[in-house]
């Protein structure tokens, strides 16, 4: 039976990290999620398991704790989940990373169709899906927003920043998909109870025949310091009775700022 | 002194940006910068020459193969000319294209790649890069850990090239891999080029505007704020109402006068509206985000303030 991997990445919530007085980036205390576009990877694998009964497993590379994306993943219609985790898994580079996913890939038997998101909304790179298929030495679209199995083949629409094309790949493949490709299923309290119980398999270095010479060459380097720019706006509300009222006092505004022709 | 720099796109405009800031970083490496490209046929090697006055040379290899939108073949192809002319960085236009083809490449290479650079500067030897991370919340300034490295330079990061560097066309003859995509069929996107970015007002509708006609009164609005009706992405790509959208993955703008209505301000949107000089939201909803990095807003129905605006702004029009 043809098999799906899932790659699954647990980040910080982008929308609640903040800067500290020196204008530097703070996660401490930001709650963590799984990346969003990996959440339409896994609706897609699942779309394509019920459609066709193909076996699905997803993969992250993370702390104990990114588990709640394997979770997730699971009440949401996967049926294995590989935890890649290990010290020696920290600050990976993205070949770092691939190289660890493909190592899981491996163990779980192969996978004909790799699907990833098209960027992790933390480190925004979009490299993962295309270094995994060049690791695993198979062909990548990436920024798919529909696919369909035929035949063997995968027919696919890539959407880039002027067209639209639709392409037929052979498998094995790597695909990233955006956020159109899908809306994402909210599992039901049953499906998260069930997932629950699950087994979640932890690999580490050692497990996937990853020694520690080979993974500290692959560990990211250079990063001096991420800012957040200040967003400081003046957050009037313009009020009224009307409509017309309302109107009025915001072209009044809108005069005083000279920014009305 | 480093070995060259070499700068690969798929489209020629961005190539020629790429040549831009190819020059001043060459100059501080000592190295010299050379263009390459990659042709499916004739027609997509036309323009070679005019590339030519902007770089020291211009590698040109033209191969069938290269029509066929596999990342797979142009990573290889890259490899093969940056081995052969040792360059020490490869400039690649962060397109969503490109940006598959860098990190393949990289990969290939084994060397480190960026994504997405904004900036890209050498500093008392040091190849310091910045980097748009957390979704376009913040801003990661890297150093590029070793050379050759490979940099995906977000559009519009570099201006176009002012000295003439006046080099030669080179052929060049390359062993191209088979690809193993096929190319279907193709839908153009009729975009409207640089039109949003020089706007000085606009307009720009969300999932708030129901239909696809109600962007009438936005247009309408517009014309009378003398601006430019924009969209979400949303808008543009689960509706297909517009070709193009605002934000972080689409027209990065810069207006006086931005009014954002039925736009929920997602950090994505935001990245693409940060320079705006005023920022007006119009949303129904006291919690949107949008509202918090607004200088102005209206707690209200789009339905009823859209349609004010227009009566008054005519009104006042009228009497002058
Ligand atoms: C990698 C990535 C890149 C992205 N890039 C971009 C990008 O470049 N640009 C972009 O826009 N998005 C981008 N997005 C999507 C982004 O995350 C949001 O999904 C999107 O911006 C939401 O669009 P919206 O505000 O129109 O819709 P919604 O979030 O649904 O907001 C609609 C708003 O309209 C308001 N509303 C509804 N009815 C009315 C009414 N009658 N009157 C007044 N207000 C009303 C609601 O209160 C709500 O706030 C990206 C996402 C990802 C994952
Ligand atoms: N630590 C990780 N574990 C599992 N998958 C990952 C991890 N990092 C990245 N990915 C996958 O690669 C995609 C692109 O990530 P990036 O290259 O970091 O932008 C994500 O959407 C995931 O599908």
């Amino acid at each position: 039976m043809p098999s799906i991997a899932v790659c699954v990445k647990y980040i910080p919530d982008v929308e609640q990290v903040k800067a500290d007085r020196e204008g530097k980036l703070i996660t401490e205390g930001v709650s963590m999620r799984t990346n969003d576009l990996d959440k339409n990877a896994i609706e897609e694998a699942v779309k394509i398991k019920e459609k066709l009964g193909w076996k699905t497993f997803a993969i992250t590379i993370g702390p104990e704790g990114a588990k709640m994306a394997l979770r997730e993943a699971l009440a949401m219609g996967i049926d294995e989940a590989y935890l890649a985790c290990d010290e020696a898994f920290k600050d990976l580079d993205t070949l770092g990373t691939t190289t660890v996913l493909a190592k899981v890939i491996e163990k779980a038997g192969g996978a004909d169709l790799v699907i990833c998101g098209e960027v992790s909304l933390d480190s925004f790179s979009g490299q993962v899906g295309p270094k995994l298929a060049e690791l695993l030495g198979v062909p990548c679209v990436s920024c798919v927003r529909k696919i369909e199995v035929r035949d063997g083949e995968l027919l696919v629409e890539r959407a880039l920043e002027d067209r639209y094309e639709e392409l037929a790949v052979p498998l094995p493949v790597v695909v990233t998909v955006t956020r159109e490709i899908n809306t994402p299923r909210i599992p039901s309290l049953m499906a998260i109870m069930k997932a629950a119980k699950k087994e979640i398999k932890v690999l580490g270095a050692q497990d996937l025949g990853l020694s520690a010479e080979k993974l500290s060459a692959l560990r990211a380097h250079g990063l001096l310091e991420v800012i957040v720019p200040p967003m400081e706006r003046k957050k009037v509300r313009i009020a009224g009775e009307t409509p017309e009222e309302i109107a009025e006092n915001l072209l009044k505004a809108l005069e005083e700022e000279g920014v009305l022709s | 002194m480093a070995g060259p720099v070499l700068a690969w796109s798929e489209k020629k405009d961005l190539l020629l940006e790429l040549l831009g800031g190819g020059s001043s970083l060459a100059e501080a490496f000592g190295s010299s910068l050379k263009a390459l490209v990659l042709a499916g046929g004739p027609e997509a090697a036309s323009g070679a020459e005019e590339l030519a006055k902007w770089a020291d040379e211009v590698l040109l290899a033209t191969d069938g193969k290269f029509s066929v939108p596999d990342s797979s073949v142009f990573a290889s192809a890259i490899q093969d000319v940056a081995r052969s002319e040792g360059a020490d960085l490869i400039l690649i236009a962060s397109t969503r294209f490109g940006r598959e083809v860098a990190a393949r490449l990289s990969a290939k290479m084994k060397v480190p790649c960026m994504t997405g650079c904004t900036s890209i500067k050498v500093e008392g030897g040091r190849l310091l890069v910045e980097r748009t991370v957390y979704a376009g919340r913040a801003i990661a300034r890297q150093e590029c850990p070793s050379l050759p490295c490979v940099l995906a330079v977000a559009p519009r990061a570099f201006e176009r090239p002012a000295t003439k560097r006046n080099g030669k066309v080179r052929t060049v003859s390359l062993e191209v891999p088979e690809p193993k995509l096929k190319l279907l069929s193709v839908k153009e996107k009729e975009l409207k080029g640089p039109r949003l970015e020089e706007a000085e007002v606009i307009v720009a509708g969300g999932r708030g505007v129901e239909r696809r006609e109600d962007f009438a009164m936005l247009e309408e609005l517009a014309k009378l704020l003398g601006g430019a009706v924009g969209c979400s992405r949303p808008i543009a790509e689960d509706r297909g109402w517009f070709p193009e959208w605002i934000g972080l993955s689409g027209r990065k703008v810069k207006p006086k006068l931005y009014v954002a209505v039925g736009i929920s301000g997602a950090i994505q949107h935001v990245a693409g509206i940060r320079d705006s000089k005023v920022i007006v939201a119009i949303n129904k909803d006291e919690e949107a985000p949008i509202l918090s990095v607004s200088d102005y807003y209206v707690v209200g129905d789009l339905y009823q303030i859209i349609p004010a605006l227009i009566e008054v702004l005519k009104r006042r029009k009228g009497q002058a």
